[in-house]
């Protein structure tokens, strides 16, 4: 097993962090990236500027970055949905993540976790359990009962995850998703009491 | 004022900013890619990365040089000596986009080329990218090339200017191939730089 380290994330991982971003959301982040680039500009760089943005949901101020030597492994991003979302503002977010965000405000309270995401090379190495174990740290010191998330159900080896570590489905909503994906299904909402 | 930035060789865990500055530098289409190769519900931009990490290719770490002002990397070269002589026999199997840029390769056999030179937005204006068309002229006379070479977009006047001022020259011109929604249009054009 590699042996990890955890740290809060600085403005200097943000290419790392929204690349985990975009793994997380199965490619779906950079869509809406593309789109806001428009033709002829760099989603990357709009997903970069966006995780450098202090206020955002995303952000680095709200990353945990796992790190295995020299290189960013895996990251946690998240808080507390009422510091992350707000209620009466979620038709602005681009169609394919409203249902999640009307999924996270459900779970008022607990620190949400927005994005858990390890690249390929450091998948299956239990970084997913101990990111888990940072995301219940984040809830203890928040003074949250505990955490939340958003899974798809096509995403069988993160629900089995999840599940072992304890989170129960609360709600689902029916996901929108790009006509080209081979995943289809509903976006369900997780959570665990603290442990 | 310009503050005096770190150069030094890439090393893996840069791979994820390199991604980012090799879509800057290739203006989106490099995402594109990414996007055909990991297909449709997959993260193109860990293809990205992941092509950064590799220890050869045109994109690899290795052939890398960060410029870095604090903790942050501002700025990127990736380049490599070209073959000479240079085989064009692959050419028709290449997709389309790519074939007016390996034709103009196949003009400067044995030119050390700047295959990415990228500085983010925050970091432009200062001076690195003059910087780093040095660090090249340099990788070029160590790996006895005669030359850095370099092929910029008709389109991106700005930084045609700024390569001509560090001393390269027009040599050739193909006319650009670029997604049907591109703004952009017209031509890449091969320069060469100083004598090494």
């Amino acid at each position: 097993m590699h042996k990890s380290q955890f740290r809060l994330a600085t403005r200097a991982d943000s290419g790392s962090l929204a690349i985990l971003i975009d793994i997380a959301a199965n490619g779906l982040a950079n869509i809406i990236w593309l789109d806001q680039a428009g033709p002829g500009h760099s989603a990357l760089e709009v997903g970069r500027q966006s995780v450098r943005q202090p206020d955002n949901v995303d952000s680095y101020r709200n990353a945990t970055v796992a790190m295995v030597g020299p290189e960013i492994a895996g990251c946690i991003i998240g808080g507390l949905p009422e510091d992350l979302y707000d209620p009466s503002r979620l038709d602005e977010k681009p169609d394919l993540f409203r249902p999640v965000a009307r999924l996270a405000v459900q779970a008022a309270g607990t620190w949400y976790i927005d994005v858990i995401a390890s690249f390929a090379e450091y998948r299956g190495d239990g970084l997913g359990s101990k990111l888990i174990g940072v995301a219940a740290s984040k809830a203890e010191e928040t003074g949250a009962p505990g955490n939340s998330l958003v899974v798809g159900s096509w995403n069988r080896g993160a629900e089995r995850l999840y599940a072992r570590t304890g989170f129960e489905e609360v709600a689902r909503e029916p996901a929108i998703l790009p006509e080209t994906y081979p995943q289809s299904g509903d976006w369900i909402l997780m959570r665990r009491p603290l442990p | 004022m310009t503050i005096a930035p770190t150069l030094r060789p890439a090393t893996r865990a840069d791979a994820a900013t390199l991604a980012v500055l090799m879509d800057i530098a290739g203006e989106g289409v490099p995402n594109r890619l990414w996007l055909e190769m990991a297909g449709p519900g997959h993260s193109a931009l860990e293809v990205g990365r992941e092509r950064a990490r590799r220890e050869d290719g045109g994109f690899s770490y290795r052939h890398t040089t960060v410029a870095e002002i604090g903790d942050e990397i501002a700025a990127c070269l990736i380049g490599y000596r070209l073959d000479d002589p240079y085989d064009l026999s692959g050419l028709d199997d290449m997709p389309e986009p790519f074939r007016p840029l390996v034709r103009l390769e196949a003009q400067a056999p044995g030119t050390w080329y700047v295959n990415v030179l990228a500085t983010f937005a925050e970091y432009r204006g200062q001076g690195l990218g003059t910087r780093l068309l040095d660090i090249a002229g340099s990788h070029a006379r160590d790996a006895g090339a005669p030359a850095p070479s370099i092929i910029v977009g008709s389109w991106n006047t700005g930084a045609e200017r700024l390569y001509a001022r560090a001393g390269f020259q027009n040599v050739a011109r193909e006319p650009a191939i670029l997604p049907p929604a591109y703004p952009q249009s017209g031509d890449w054009l091969l320069m060469i730089g100083p004598r090494t």
